[in-house]
């Protein structure tokens, strides 16, 4: 280049505009650094590229001036200042930014450094080089000091930048790290907390344990206070019935159980009876009340429940049985807590549930419970005792009374007998005496008088010797009575004739009324006619001048009733139940005055006991007394199909069972014919048992295949049939003729186990010529039920005696009873009573059972004792407790005949008042079962319109209107709405039936008037005082 | 002395018989009652001097009549003779008590009733 090239060419672009350019690069460089957020890369690369562009600038220029070449002109200047500017402005921006470059190091930033020193050299070095090559003129400004001014001052910015930004990042850092630290410091802190935290809770869940604890303590002792406190209650209370409300309120009430029931084991009826109540709604209740649980129940209950694991209770918590679950108390819920006796015997048991309970019991609740039920089982304990023992102080002065009673008949009957041989003694002495003294003096005429009058005494002393000796006969059982067949009728008619001329002499008529026809009577015929003999003589005794005495003998479907009515000085109410004691005197004037011996009467009660019979005296009207005899009138037809069995004693057993089974059909339906058909093995076919009103060639002969005649239909169809008329019923064709049916209808049952016939049992000739109904169909039906229980006791003879006596005697108080209180009157009571149950809505085998009750309820009456029922004065203590008593008897005579729970209940609660204040348990309510307090109803009903030696019969409308009284207090409402509106349904039938027996207790008619249209005799009845009138109206 | 009068109260009508023969026989009056009521009937008309009283009899019996007869001032003295098959001591008391003189019981001679009788109108009549 030549030397003169190079001044102007680096010194041809003016120092100003080099400076604009400067200028201008460093402003580009640093809005760009601004604008852009450049990277580490984008820096290096602009800082290398810068210096190469300077280079490249640098290089051209001395190239060309080295050449000599020279390239004057304005565009080249141009040029090179723009490339001189790129590569400054690149290299002051990317010395600018390399530091600030995020992310950048402090490496980062003396590496910008040092390129920045690198840049600087670059720039002095071809200065230098420039001025060492080129030929400058001197004095010539150093070349490009703008340079250097340049780089110096990015290299300044940059060193400054990185500076800035290496002490901002090292405080950021620094700062981050405190950030960590603080950071870390926090987590630190938090999980300290977590940990107190912790830590506190289970301080608090073991602080709430323990006031759990102590709650739970505090919670037991007072629920363990309660159950002390209930005892302490209960066993201040000695009736039972306030001692179970007790246990139950304690249940409720202290031991907090929302709902309990009691249930108490009836050994009578075997049944758990619901007995108290708490929480439980009044139609709960009823439905419990209803329903039957049997030890069964109980002990299946118990086994279920053994099984329940978990529970801190053992043997026996249990879930009811689904089929005693009651109503609303949710199957499995259920905890029954025996009540256990000292013994163990389970008493009853508590019923609780816990509807929010869970299917096992909490061990504390169920402990408390158990605690309460030990507690009760003392209480009721103690109040059974109480009540037993109160029964038996009543029993022992009662047996005390009795036996100073006979003590001090015992000591009468001395004094009776020696007087009663003295009389005639007397006479006889002074009459001998005086022939002895005067005999010398005496009339012929006198003498024969005297001889004679001596001879009639001794007579008479014999007679009382004889009464005395058969007495002590009679009771020491040897009497050797003998029963053949008689008629009754004609021997009365005997007795009567014989007895006629004493009558007249004394003044008096006798009336004898005995029906033309026979009225055969099996009995020993001697006895009877001295019982005849001894009743009239009785009645002659005490009947003054111009009185008269009836014989009046009455044929009914089994027996024969003989009433003897004198009109003479009666006998006090008090001394009726006892004249027939042996010996008894009424007072001893009287006896003397009457000549009465005071064993006629005794004996008389001896015979007709021997006969199965009963014997009792009643006021006759007003004045007067009437004695009343019934006698079995006729030997039922045994046709005993095991003769071959070698025990005469069994055979003889069964004989008499069939006897009492066949007579109470007849009885109970009020039949003439009724017989009893078993099937017999060997034949195969259907063979009389035993049959009452038929021929015994009929029965011997008689033999049905299955499905022959109405019994074999019975036998194969194992349901009931109902024949109203024999003429029109095909299956009868042929056997009309039969003279043993009088009327057309005829109606059998099955006997059966099961499903299994054995048996059937037949009636016919209804007594009052009625065709049988509905109504008879029930009761046959239910009666068949009972024949089957008696036959399977029978069937237990084998295995003990006692059950067949127990049996014996309950089905002869049913017969007393079907006997004893009968009448067309008391039939049609019954039927509204059943009439009344269906109007209840109540089920056919409830229907059935009611059937069968109505006409038996009275059971245990038969065990009280005529006189006391006929008593007009205030019955007194004793009195009462033999009446109270009887309802106990009557439950525990059907246990041996009876298959229905249903009808024990019935027969045992048909005492009880709806307010509560009845007998024997005093139940109030719907705790009564329902068909005893229809019984309760029908009883007073039938009562109120038959005459009692206190009052006379009452009106239908005087009936209603009592009872309607009674509602609520005696009776329930709803039932008696029902039996009121039964019995309007009736009024027509009432009217007749009351007019019948007005009829005939106000004329005394003649034994052969029909009570009822039809009737071949009159159906029987209570007795009726004559005189006083009916209740009709 | 009149002849004394005897009024004999007995139900039983052979021994009355016998004993109004008895009587008869000695010469006395006799009269006959057959019972209490009938016997103060007859005391109204018939002043006896002897009684012969049957304890037990129908309608007013022995013991209530006697009681009867010895509230009346007239029968104060009247010779009473009980007579009765009851002979506990009781029965003798109560007879005594109830006015009696002395008391037979049955059977009885007739002689020593006559020698009683005898001796008590003796001494009734002596003072």
């Amino acid at each position: 280049m030549h030397p003169s090239l190079p001044p102007t060419f680096p010194g041809a672009t003016p120092l100003v505009v080099r400076l604009l350019v400067a200028a201008l690069a460093l402003g580009v460089a640093l809005a760009g650094g601004r604008a852009w957020r450049a990277t580490r890369r984008a820096c290096l690369g602009a800082l290398a590229v810068g210096a190469a562009l300077l280079l490249l600038d640098d290089a051209v220029g001395a190239v060309l001036s080295h050449g000599q070449l020279a390239f004057q002109g304005t565009g080249w200047l141009i040029a090179s200042a723009l490339v001189q500017a790129a590569g400054l402005s690149l290299l002051a921006w990317g010395a600018g930014h390399a530091g600030q470059a995020e992310n950048s190091t402090w490496l980062l930033g003396w590496l910008t450094i040092a390129s920045c020193a690198f840049g600087l050299l670059l720039g002095v070095l071809p200065s230098i080089a420039w001025q060492l090559l080129g030929a400058r003129a001197p004095g010539e400004p150093a070349p490009q000091p703008e340079w250097t001014l340049l780089l110096g001052l990015g290299c300044t910015a940059a060193l400054l930048s990185s500076l800035r930004h290496r002490a901002l990042a090292r405080s950021g850092h620094a700062l981050q790290e405190r950030v960590h630290e603080l950071g870390a410091a926090q987590e630190q802190s938090q999980q300290r907390e977590t940990a107190l935290q912790q830590q506190y809770e289970q301080a608090a869940q073991g602080r709430r344990q323990q006031q759990d604890s102590v709650e739970q303590l505090a919670r037991r002792a007072a629920n363990l206070q309660a159950v002390l406190q209930s005892s302490l209650s209960l066993n201040r209370r000695q009736e039972l019935g306030q001692v179970l409300e007790a246990v139950v309120e304690s249940a409720h009430e202290r031991l907090g159980q929302p709902r309990v029931l009691l249930r108490l084991y009836n050994s009578r009826t075997h049944l758990f009876e619901a007995r108290a109540f708490a929480g439980l709604p009044e139609n709960e209740v009823r439905e419990l009340r209803n329903r039957d649980v049997t030890m069964e129940d109980f002990l299946s209950a118990a086994r279920a429940g053994a099984g329940l694991g978990g529970c801190a209770v053992v043997d026996p918590w249990a879930p009811p049985p689904p089929s005693s679950s009651p109503l609303g108390w949710r199957a499995g819920r259920q905890l029954v807590v025996p009540i256990r006796g000292d013994d163990g015997a389970v008493l009853g048991y508590l019923g609780v549930d816990e509807p929010n309970g869970v299917q096992v019991p909490a061990a504390e609740t169920a402990e408390l419970l158990e605690a309460l039920a030990s507690q009760a089982a003392i209480a009721i304990q103690n109040a059974q005792l109480h009540g037993q023992l109160e029964r038996k102080n009543l029993e022992v002065s009662m047996a005390n009374e009795k036996l100073r009673d006979l003590n001090r008949l015992k000591s009468n009957f001395v004094a009776t007998v020696s007087h009663e041989l003295r009389t005639p003694l007397t006479s006889i002495k002074a009459y001998s005496d005086t022939l002895q003294a005067a005999l010398d003096d005496m009339e012929p005429q006198t003498v024969r008088e005297f001889v004679s009058v001596i001879s009639a005494e001794s007579e008479r002393l014999t007679g009382v010797i004889d009464d005395i000796l058969d007495v002590s006969r009679l009771e020491s059982g040897r009497a050797p009575m003998v029963k053949e067949s008689f008629n009754f009728s004609a021997l009365c008619q005997e007795a009567g004739v014989r007895m006629d001329a004493q009558f007249k002499a004394k003044g008096l008529r006798l009336r004898l009324e005995c029906p033309p026809s026979e009225v055969v009577l099996s009995a020993d015929r001697s006895a009877i006619e001295q019982l005849l003999v001894n009743l009239l003589d009785n009645a002659l005794k005490f009947t003054p001048e111009g009185g008269e005495v009836r014989l009046h003998l009455e044929e009914e479907v089994s027996l024969a009733r003989l009433v003897v009515e004198d009109s003479g000085i009666g006998i006090p109410e008090e001394e009726m139940e006892r004249i027939f004691d042996r010996f008894y005197q009424v007072d001893g004037s009287t006896t003397r005055a009457y000549g009465g011996q005071g064993l006629g009467l005794a004996i008389c009660r001896d015979i007709v006991e021997w006969h199965d019979g009963r014997i009792w005296v009643e006021r006759a009207g007003g004045r007067g007394t009437r004695f009343v005899v019934l006698l079995p009138r006729k030997e039922l037809v045994i046709h005993s199909n095991r003769e071959d069995s070698s025990d005469v004693s069994e055979r003889m057993q069964r004989e008499e069972f069939l006897q009492l089974l066949t007579t109470l059909t007849a009885e109970l339906m009020g039949t003439r014919i009724a017989s009893i058909m078993l099937v017999d093995p060997a034949s195969d076919a259907l063979r009389i048992e035993a049959a009452v009103g038929l021929e015994e060639e009929v029965v011997h002969g008689a033999r049905l295949r299955k499905g022959e005649g109405i019994a074999g239909r019975v036998w194969s169809e194992g349901r009931s049939i109902l024949v109203h008329d024999l003429r029109g019923d095909a299956r009868f064709a042929g056997r009309m003729n039969d003279v043993q049916y009088s009327t057309r209808s005829l109606l059998s049952a099955p006997l059966r186990r099961g499903t299994h016939v054995f048996g059937v049992v037949n009636v016919n000739n209804k007594i009052n010529g009625q065709v049988f109904d509905e109504d008879d169909r029930l009761l046959l039906e239910a009666l068949g039920e009972r024949l089957v229980k008696a036959f399977d006791s029978l069937e237990a003879y084998r295995v003990g005696h006692h059950r067949l006596v127990a049996a014996r005697s309950a089905l002869r108080a049913i017969l007393d009873v079907s006997r004893d209180r009968w009448s067309s009157l008391r039939e049609l009571v019954a039927r509204s009573g059943l009439d009344a149950a269906r109007r209840l809505g109540m089920h056919e085998d409830d229907l059935r059972a009611l059937a069968y009750v109505l006409k038996t309820y009275d059971l245990g009456l038969a065990r009280v004792g005529e006189q006391i029922l006929r008593k007009i004065s205030p019955l007194s203590a004793e009195d009462r407790e033999r009446i109270n008593d009887h309802v106990r008897a009557g439950a525990e005579l059907a246990t041996e005949v009876e298959p229905l729970a249903k009808v024990r209940q019935i027969l045992y609660h048909h005492h009880e008042n709806v307010d509560g204040s009845g007998y024997p348990d005093g139940l109030a309510g719907e705790a009564i079962p329902v068909g005893a307090r229809l019984v309760r109803l029908t009883d007073v009903f039938g009562a109120l319109l038959h005459d009692r030696p206190f009052r006379r019969a009452l009106s239908l409308d005087e009936a209603v209107a009592l009872i309607r009284e009674g509602v609520g207090r005696r009776f329930c409402p709803r039932v008696s709405s029902a039996f009121l509106a039964a019995v309007e349904g009736k009024r027509r039938e009432f009217h007749t039936a009351l007019t019948v027996l007005g009829g005939r207790s106000a004329t005394a008619a003649p034994s052969t008037a029909s009570a009822l249209p039809g009737a071949p005799t009159p159906p029987s009845g209570p007795p009726v005082p004559a005189g006083t009138g009916g209740g009709a109206s | 002395m009149a002849t004394p009068g005897v009024l004999i109260v007995e139900d039983e009508q052979p021994l009355a018989r016998v004993l109004a023969y008895a009587f008869n026989n000695e010469g006395y009056r006799v009269e006959l009652a057959s019972d209490g009521i009938e016997c103060m009937n007859k005391i109204a008309t018939f002043v006896p001097d002897v009684v012969v009283m049957d304890i037990m009899m129908p309608k007013l019996d022995g013991i209530e009549t006697m009681k009867l007869l010895r509230q009346n001032q007239l029968q104060r003295d009247l010779v009473i003779v009980a007579l009765s098959a009851r002979s506990s001591r009781s029965d003798r008391e109560t007879a005594l008590a109830a006015g009696a003189n002395i008391f037979m019981k049955k059977p009885f001679a007739i002689a020593r009733l006559m020698e009683s009788v005898e001796q008590l109108l003796a001494s009734e009549r002596s003072p």
